[in-house]
């Protein structure tokens, strides 16, 4: 008995301090506005970003989820460095954001990898720019390509691949120069139902034992909730954080959890902040009250099968 | 047994055509059906071939007609993947000169032939001039938009990931840029050669183009044949040692290629 409040003890002052963390990254007011021309030639802008606050701790796994076009990518290629924003603070370790950041890494839906290069000199790109000489990056990279389970296709192309495998050299080649923070794509989007489930089993282990920040930009619920600490739920065009929601699961989670109440129920609630914002971004005005609402809900539902 | 019969088969059908294209070139000359002062058949055409080769004349000929071709190619090659690399990355300047580059491209290599000798003179420096002219504007063009259509996604990889532009220069957009370099190359390969016996047959004493006309004009009519036999070779020999060096240089493409035929 003694023993058991023991280390109830512990895993209080763990969770104690680890509720201390520090923030990595903080986004104040950012704004992103593209110029344009409108329907009549004159100039204009779209604002893709608008009065967007968010807060990632230091290790946290923090998923941004969101209707199509409603600038969760622009967010993340702004913080990537890759993109500019119009106004706003960004802030990264207490430095304003300047320029792509060379502890960041990015792993893009569309892979991104150099089809003229091998698997492990893909895996090596990294390391190479950081100046690591050729035998030690060579060591590394196999090394990373091994936890993605790829050690018999280093020497292999990238159009020899499948898209699942394509992926995961694509996250090994973001782990290998061993960045602080981990900003992914929907990079999981363009695979099949069961390669991503897969994959996302072993993002998670990969995070778990490497406890990096992430910050993971998805259209889909379940696997924004499954994977998350924490869930930010983006209004449609123009962008800000509408809510975030903790996503207070144990871990390390099973893929079987997804069939637990407690996920039923954070699914639901954030499909009930996201709902009004997927039917926006359609086109579809949110419920009027006092209409009947059959048809309304029935649109609802289509969109929420879009969704997921 | 199978698998010899599927070769011998496949050896059939890649080269039957050639074998009776062959034959009727030999008939219509034979039956009476075209005079062989116009056209003489094919096993003339060889004996002609034996005949140059007997008595050196042919390598004479080849020789100078390689030496103006690639060196010609050469120039043209480098200038215009150097040029194009440039143009294609500074895409300012590229907007800004681009109308010029489509205006020369369309002035054609022998219209251009009487300027070149008016100020290079009638030597081989003129003909180097036509050639290079030809050979020119497909790598040039070829490599602007090789560089221009780099796919954006691997840029931003590359940048992500901390890259300088230097090095996304030599390392993402040469790389990337390189398969319509390569089919640039393969068209200024084939426009020299149109060139060269253009060149050739305008103030020339050597060279196949020189050889072809000059038979024509003392009616050794085998003797014209068999320098547009060997013409052909000479240009399918050009083609091969480009396609190998092409290969060489985008081996990663290859199994790229089969599947997108497949």
């Amino acid at each position: 008995m003694e023993n058991l409040l023991d280390s109830r003890c512990i895993i209080l002052v763990e969770k104690r301090s680890g509720a201390k963390v520090t923030v990595k990254i903080q986004a104040m007011n950012v704004k992103k506005a593209f110029p344009v021309q409108n329907e009549y030639g004159k100039k204009d802008q779209i604002i893709v970003l608008d009065d967007f606050q968010l807060q990632v701790q230091e290790g946290e796994f923090l998923s941004i989820l969101g209707p199509s076009g409603c600038g969760k990518s622009t967010f993340l290629s702004i913080l990537a460095g890759l993109t500019s924003k119009t106004s706003g603070e960004l802030i990264v370790d207490g430095q304003p954001v300047n320029g792509v950041n060379k502890k960041h890494s990015v792993v893009f839906q569309g892979y991104a990898l150099f089809p003229w290069l091998t698997v492990v000199e893909n895996v090596e790109t990294g390391l190479e720019i950081r100046g690591v000489l050729k035998k030690e990056r060579r060591e590394i990279a196999l090394e990373y390509i091994n936890l993605v389970g790829l050690y018999t296709f280093a020497n292999r192309y990238p159009h020899e691949l499948s898209g699942g495998m394509k992926q995961r050299v694509a996250i090994a080649r973001s782990l290998a120069y061993n960045p602080d923070v981990l900003l992914m794509d929907e990079p999981f989007g363009a695979l099949d139902a069961q390669t991503r489930e897969i994959l996302q089993t072993e993002l998670l282990r990969i995070w778990e034992s490497s406890k990096k920040t992430i910050i993971f930009i998805t259209h889909s619920l379940d696997e924004a909730i499954y994977l998350s600490d924490r869930v930010a739920i983006m209004t449609a065009r123009p962008g800000r954080v509408k809510k975030i929601i903790d996503i207070p699961l144990e871990r390390p989670r099973q893929f079987e959890i997804r069939n637990s109440e407690e996920f039923v129920q954070l699914r639901q609630e954030a499909w009930e902040v996201l709902k009004d914002e997927v039917l926006q971004a359609q086109g579809v005005n949110p419920p009027q009250e006092g209409v009947p609402a059959k048809r309304v809900e029935q649109k609802g539902k289509i969109a929420n099968e879009k969704v997921v | 047994m199978r698998k010899w019969s599927n070769i011998l088969y496949q050896t059939w059908y890649r080269s039957a055509a050639i074998v009776i294209f062959l034959l009727i070139w030999e008939l219509l000359p034979r039956l009476g059906l075209v005079s062989k002062a116009y056209l003489s058949p094919p096993t003339e055409v060889i004996v002609a071939i034996q005949e140059l080769i007997s008595t050196g004349d042919l390598w004479v000929h080849v020789a100078s007609s390689l030496q103006r071709s690639l060196s010609g190619l050469i120039i043209a090659i480098t200038s215009g993947i150097v040029l194009g690399l440039i143009l294609g990355w500074f895409k300012k300047f590229e907007a800004f000169i681009d109308p010029l580059l489509q205006l020369f491209r369309q002035i054609s290599a022998f219209a251009l032939f009487p300027v070149f000798i008016l100020f290079l003179g009638i030597g081989e420096v003129s003909k180097s001039a036509i050639i290079f002219w030809a050979a020119f504007w497909p790598i040039l063009l070829n490599t602007v938009s090789g560089v221009k259509h780099v796919d954006k996604l691997l840029i931003d990889s590359a940048r992500s990931m901390g890259a300088s532009q230097p090095y996304i220069f030599r390392k993402v957009i040469i790389p990337a840029a390189a398969p319509g370099i390569f089919t640039g190359i393969r068209l200024g390969g084939a426009y020299c050669i149109t060139a060269l016996v253009a060149a050739e047959m305008i103030g020339s004493a050597s060279g196949l183009g020189f050889y072809i006309l000059n038979s024509q004009e003392i009616f050794q009519i085998p003797h014209m044949y068999a320098g547009i036999i060997l013409l052909a070779f000479l240009g399918l020999g050009l083609n091969y040692i480009l396609a190998l060096v092409e290969s060489r240089f985008t081996k990663w493409k290859k199994g790229l290629v089969r599947d997108e035929a497949a």
